[in-house]
């Protein structure tokens, strides 16, 4: 049984279709990469997967998680797999996090919500988890305010408040988008290894082809709410099928060999 | 326009009521149903009749027309102490939102000074030196709400100035006086119409206000304040007439604060984004 | 050690806004045709007797020497006597104000109390009809001048359904608490009322915005429901701007406790305002006013403060 399978998942507003007729489907531990420009899809179908859409929206289709049907599920029943089972980094460090609470209180909070665990005990595991999302000095950390820290580090303190609960999938929805380049990297590479770490699957959300690339090994290219194509790294660089991806290819070339002239690297 | 007005409920509802409010002062120089002063003792208190639509008050004057002929003072002191505030107001604000920094902490502060004198107070303060009349009331008005006018036109005008845009301007050598003419006071535009719906809304209150004190324009003209505070001593006999004037009153405070939040749904793009 | 730099220089901003405000009255109170000696002497007023007086008085020194010297007089509790009745200002304001402190910090207390959980309530629902009817409500309390709802609430209940003394205070004050107590609910309601309905509409728009922050997101996304994530996240995002609003709203709500004390006969300093303003009895109502603003720049520090407290960037700046 595959851990999550989105068929036929349709959303729309209005008479706007945003989402149109996405399928795909992923393994524990799996990977994917959904790719496309701003407006394309991608990230209402990973809001969908978590069920936070907006209140206007109107959603058909079918996604199941561990065998359990997610659309039409209660917000009480699908609370109950957020930040548990499923976990999720936004794309703005800047304001995903609460500028009035503490950074200890915002980490510990799933685990106060899920496992039971009283606020001193979530406060222990906060400074666990800043260690391993590669936070220095977690005592000062935990004790900060969000404005206290820069981008890079508020995405990580983002991804340790996702993986608090160890969750059996993670999405990320343009998560290094709002960094510096260098910093970028760094948090790439961190969730490559917290994910590899946690045996968690992986839907990264990004308009990136070069980021998306070395993070996942199959991508699906979304645009206008369809996926025009759904395929392993290797064979979408080597075999585009689809107009739109010799496109984003081409795109990533030029950007590529202008990088390498600009004498970078 | 059509689309201006489409799905806007406030500003239609806005503009309606205000509308009345116009209606009437237009009527009062037209017709009015008695003589707004004529006392007649036969009617003292009258009910609810066809000779009294609204019935008549303790001396048998008609309701009526009082209301009709109460809103020419509401309407002139509104008219005036606008026109200061606005006016006085957005000229500082806007003085104090270009001036050199070094300037600037002095005049936030003086705005501030002044935003602690409400309309009432102020003009209860001239009011204990001059006496009251409608001038009194006219410039205590008009100044406090100039404070707030002021505050609110130096943060948007704050806003504006430090956008990419007038940034690129200065970079390009246009001087700030241009730059003021050419994109803050564009961009002012709806703050400004919202402003000024605000401060007409709280300078009738501030004169009904004034006017129940018998600190405002002075009997005989016939004034919604007064009527309210005449109708007082007399809530045993008829409660009835402590109902119209706070009507009519609500009427022209709500409109003009509809009128306003009309403005600012139909201007600000974000909040008509944030509906879709 | 941030906070200890933020409130003395929040101090002294308050010091000198209560000297410059205070002199700004002094100047306007004094800038009137006749004064003080012709006004106590009244007109039949002998220019000899006059002399005499003013320099009594003080009168005939600089205006700057004549504030200056209120001003200290003023810093050690001294507003100096009526110049009508010879009476003590400061003793007569310090009894008037037992009455009218308690009415403004209990209306303060119920407005805060009914509107923060009012104006999430219309957030959370405002695409229902229920939402939108709470806000309407709000939007009518806006408009609604508060001597009228005054008049209605005490014609409702103490009229129609006499309930409640339609205005008036024990003679003897708080010594008979049960009726003293009694007369100051209608009040208390009216004042807090026109406060709530303001109040509301920021609570409101300030829980709007929190719902659309990506923060709310981020707490929805770690399993809190709607609701859960509103108690944890935006009860103290929605203070935050009713806390600074009530402060920038003192200064009305002490002209709004001055109409109500009138609409229900209650003798406070409100009432005692509007009597020596009849009467031009000068001294007494720049006595009078530099109490009450006194107390706004007062509030207005105690809310900066507050707000430090709870807004960790506030302190940082």
């Amino acid at each position: 049984m595959s851990l999550l399978e989105v068929n036929d998942l349709s959303i729309s507003f209005g008479h706007k279709k945003v989402v149109d007729a996405v399928s795909f489907t992923l393994n524990k531990g799996e990977r994917i990469g959904l790719i496309g420009e701003s407006g394309s899809g991608k990230s209402m179908t990973s809001l969908a997967i978590m069920g936070l859409l907006p209140d206007t929206a109107t959603v058909s289709g079918s996604i199941t998680f561990e065998g359990k049907e997610l659309i039409g599920l209660s917000d009480k029943e699908h609370s109950k797999l957020r930040g548990d089972r499923i976990g999720m980094v936004f794309q703005e460090p800047l304001t995903a996090l609460n500028p009035l609470m503490r950074i200890g209180k915002q980490i510990a909070g799933p685990l106060m919500i899920h496992r039971g665990a009283t606020l001193k005990e979530g406060l222990v595991k906060a400074l666990e988890l800043c260690v391993k999302v590669g936070l220095p000095d977690p005592e000062r950390i935990v004790r900060a305010y969000p404005h206290q820290l820069s981008g890079g580090q508020r995405q990580r303190i983002g991804l340790a408040i996702a993986l608090a609960c160890e969750p059996a999938l993670l999405i990320a929805d343009e998560p290094t988008t709002a960094l510096d380049v260098t910093v970028q990297r760094e948090v790439l590479n961190l969730i490559n290894s917290l994910v590899d770490q946690e045996g968690s699957a992986l839907v990264f959300v990004t308009h990136d082809l070069p980021v998306v690339s070395i993070m996942t090994e199959n991508i699906a290219v979304m645009q206008l709410g369809k996926i025009v194509e759904n395929a392993s790294v290797a064979s979408l660089f080597q075999n585009p099928r689809h107009e739109y991806s010799k496109r984003l290819i081409s795109a990533a070339r030029v950007a590529e060999d202008a990088f390498s002239q600009g004498g970078g690297k | 326009m059509r689309k201006l007005f489409k799905g806007n409920i406030s500003l239609i509802a806005g503009l309606s009521m205000i509308s009345f409010t116009f209606f009437l002062l237009i009527l009062s120089y037209i017709w009015t149903p008695f003589d707004p002063l004529e006392v007649n003792p036969d009617d003292s208190f009258a009910g609810v009749s066809a000779t009294h639509i609204l019935g008549a008050d303790n001396f048998g004057r008609d309701i009526l027309s009082q209301i009709i002929v109460g809103s020419r003072v509401t309407l002139l002191v509104a008219a005036l102490s606008v026109t200061i505030a606005m006016s006085l107001g957005v000229s500082m604000g806007l003085a104090i939102a270009v001036a050199k920094r070094a300037y600037q902490s002095p005049m936030i502060y003086a705005v501030n000074i002044a935003l602690a004198f409400p309309a009432a107070l102020l003009a209860i303060i001239l009011a204990a030196v001059y006496g009251a009349s409608t001038l009194t009331a006219v410039s205590a008005i008009g100044i406090a709400t100039a404070a707030a006018v002021a505050q609110v036109t130096r943060r948007t005008a704050a806003g504006i100035l430090s956008s990419d845009f007038v940034l690129a301007a200065h970079a390009s050598g246009a001087s700030t006086w241009w730059i003021v003419r050419k994109h803050v006071m564009p961009n002012l535009r709806a703050s400004l119409l919202i402003q000024a719906s605000a401060a007409v809304s709280i300078s009738v209150l501030a004169e009904s206000s004034l006017s129940y004190l018998g600190l405002g324009t002075p009997p005989p003209a016939p004034s919604w304040g007064r009527m309210l505070a005449g109708s007082q001593q007399y809530l045993f006999v008829n409660p009835l007439l402590a109902i119209w004037p706070g009507i009519v009153i609500v009427i022209v405070v709500l409109g003009f604060n509809l009128l306003g939040d009309g403005v600012r749904e139909a201007f600000d793009p974000t909040l008509r984004r944030s509906e879709t | 050690m941030n906070i200890l730099l933020f409130s003395a220089r929040r101090l002294s901003l308050f010091i000198s806004s209560l000297v410059v405000s205070s002199g700004i009255v002094f100047a306007l109170l004094r800038l009137l045709p006749g004064d003080l000696a012709q006004a106590k002497l009244g007109i039949q007023a002998t220019p000899e007797s006059l002399a005499i007086l003013r320099h009594e008085m003080g009168l005939d020194r600089s205006l700057l020497s004549q504030y200056l010297d209120w001003l200290i007089h003023a810093l050690h509790g001294d507003l100096g006597v009526s110049i009508l009745s010879g009476a003590d200002i400061t003793a007569e304001i310090a009894q008037k104000a037992t009455v009218t402190i308690p009415l403004v910090i209990m209306a303060s207390i119920i407005a805060v109390l009914i509107s923060i959980p009012l104006g999430m309530y219309a957030a959370l629902r405002y695409r229902n009809f229920d939402g939108v009817a709470t806000s309407g409500i709000s939007q009518l309390g806006i408009a609604v001048p508060i001597f009228w709802s005054g008049i209605l609430i005490a014609t409702v209940f103490a009229v129609l359904w006499p309930l409640l003394p339609a205005g008036g205070f024990p003679e003897i004050g708080w010594s008979e608490p049960g009726n003293a107590f009694k007369s100051m609910i209608l009040p208390v309601f009216t004042l807090a009322l026109g406060q709530g309905a303001v109040l509301m509409r920021f609570a409101r728009s300030a829980t709007i915005d929190t719902l659309q922050q990506d923060y709310f997101r981020t707490a929805r996304a770690t399993g809190l429901s709607r609701f859960q994530a509103l108690r944890i996240h935006g009860v103290r995002n929605a203070m935050i701007p009713v806390i600074s609003v009530l402060g920038m709203q003192m200064a009305t709500l002490i002209v709004e406790a001055i109409i109500v004390e009138n609409v229900f006969a209650l003798p406070g300093i409100g009432q005692m305002l509007l009597q020596d303003v009849n009467n031009r009895d000068l001294l007494k109502v720049q006595g009078i006013i530099a109490v009450t603003t006194s107390i706004v720049f007062l509030v207005s520090f105690i809310v900066d403060l507050v707000l430090g407290l709870l807004d960790p960037r506030v302190r940082q700046k």
